[in-house]
């Protein structure tokens, strides 16, 4: 449609205008709680269809956005810096709690993915769910995902957690500051994080925060191999059935 | 003026860090054929880098506050390329929904059980509480709400 450096700019200046315009609209009262990715989303994609305009082309100009995910991804060490003194108590149970965190969100997402009988490219893409979205797109690329199905996975998988975690954890009378903390932020990312920040618990958003980047480097380690080790156990069950 | 200007150089040089960390970091992966995600590793140097010290802190202090702060932005493209994938899901949505809402709170109630439990264990748990106690006191006497 529009040729060249100028569509490219403004693509990559429209996604970010309609972010911002959505993020106001968020605020509003009857739009509170939708996240403004989803209505940002939700626009462009609307947008595209209303102007006729081809997804690749769209993404000529906003490829560079998502360009820009990997230095800003860096940069999630500094709050895991700031948080630090966090790792220096409790050491047992927050160590473990980070691997078992890590190990359960990727085996659970597995079997429940087989008992629905899910196609198993859908299945790998939903493996790094419960990761921040930029790390899960990266994990995700790394074992054999669909980055855009990880991104949306992720997006839901922080706005259930956002919404049902303070529910949840009281139901199953859990009252401990570490161990809420810990669970949030590992199984609902920044979104759950965030939700215990409104309710000002600095001690449990500082847990958090510093679970969601090491369940997420873990997860990015341990999946690949628990990927090959599933893949075998398959072909290993499929020969034993013949 | 001159803070103003002093705060730009910060950011601009920040931002020189980070491109460069995930430069780096891409090359590393690269050549020892690692099975990891670049920004992952540069996170991890990142953090080294920081923990010692050898970054200054206060230097990538502001642009790692507008990194975070315009994350969500960027991975709107990728949100929207979710239209190109979409006859891949349209088959299953209810299944993949259900997976993603179970296993987000298996995931969640499992990992805050086992914390729960490991800290009984290792004895950590009693001072803990007391000290809830102790900071749920004077909140309390305000009359907020304490526990979540």
């Amino acid at each position: 449609m529009l040729s060249g450096l100028f569509s490219k700019f403004l693509y990559f200046s429209l996604t970010f205008a309609i972010f911002y315009i959505c993020k106001y609209f968020c605020r509003l009262r009857p739009l509170k709680k939708l996240p403004p990715i989803i209505l940002s989303g939700a626009v462009i994609i609307l947008l595209l269809k209303f102007f006729n305009i081809d997804f690749s082309e769209y993404n000529s100009g906003a490829k560079y956005v998502t360009y820009l995910l990997g230095p800003a991804t860096i940069a999630l060490a500094y709050p895991l810096i700031k948080n630090k003194e966090v790792l220096l108590q409790n050491k047992r149970a927050i160590y473990f709690g980070f691997l078992f965190a890590a190990f359960i969100a990727i085996i659970s997402t597995a079997i429940l993915g087989k008992f629905f009988h899910t196609k198993l490219s859908i299945i790998i893409s939903m493996l790094p769910k419960s990761v921040t979205t930029p790390i899960a797109v990266e994990i995700s690329k790394t074992i054999g995902g669909i980055p855009e199905l990880t991104a949306c996975a992720v997006i839901i998988t922080g706005i259930i957690g956002g919404l049902f975690a303070r529910r949840l954890l009281k139901l199953f009378k859990i009252d401990n500051d570490i161990a809420i903390g810990l669970s949030v932020g590992a199984a609902a990312h920044v979104m759950g994080t965030s939700s215990l920040a409104e309710r000002k618990q600095f001690k449990q958003v500082a847990i958090s925060t510093v679970a969601l980047t090491i369940v997420a480097i873990l997860t990015a380690i341990l999946a690949p191999v628990l990927i090959k080790l599933y893949l075998k156990l398959a072909e290993i069950v499929t020969i034993l059935q013949n | 003026m001159k803070l103003a200007f002093k705060k730009a150089a910060r950011i601009v040089s920040g931002f020189i860090i980070l491109v460069l960390l995930q430069f780096l970091s891409e090359k590393i992966i690269h050549a020892l054929r690692l099975n990891l995600p670049p920004t992952i590793l540069g996170m991890i140097i990142f953090a080294l880098l920081l923990n010692f010290k050898i970054i200054p802190i206060r230097l990538v202090k502001d642009i790692c506050t507008i990194a975070i702060s315009v994350l969500p932005v960027l991975f709107v493209p990728l949100l929207v390329g979710i239209t190109v994938h979409y006859h891949l899901i349209k088959n299953d949505l209810i299944s993949i929904l259900a997976v993603i809402i179970l296993t987000t709170f298996i995931t969640m109630i499992l990992t805050a059980i086992f914390v729960d439990k490991v800290m009984e264990w290792t004895g950590k748990k009693a001072p803990e509480n007391k000290q809830d106690v102790q900071n749920i006191l004077p909140a309390a006497a305000k009359g907020d709400k304490i526990k979540c």
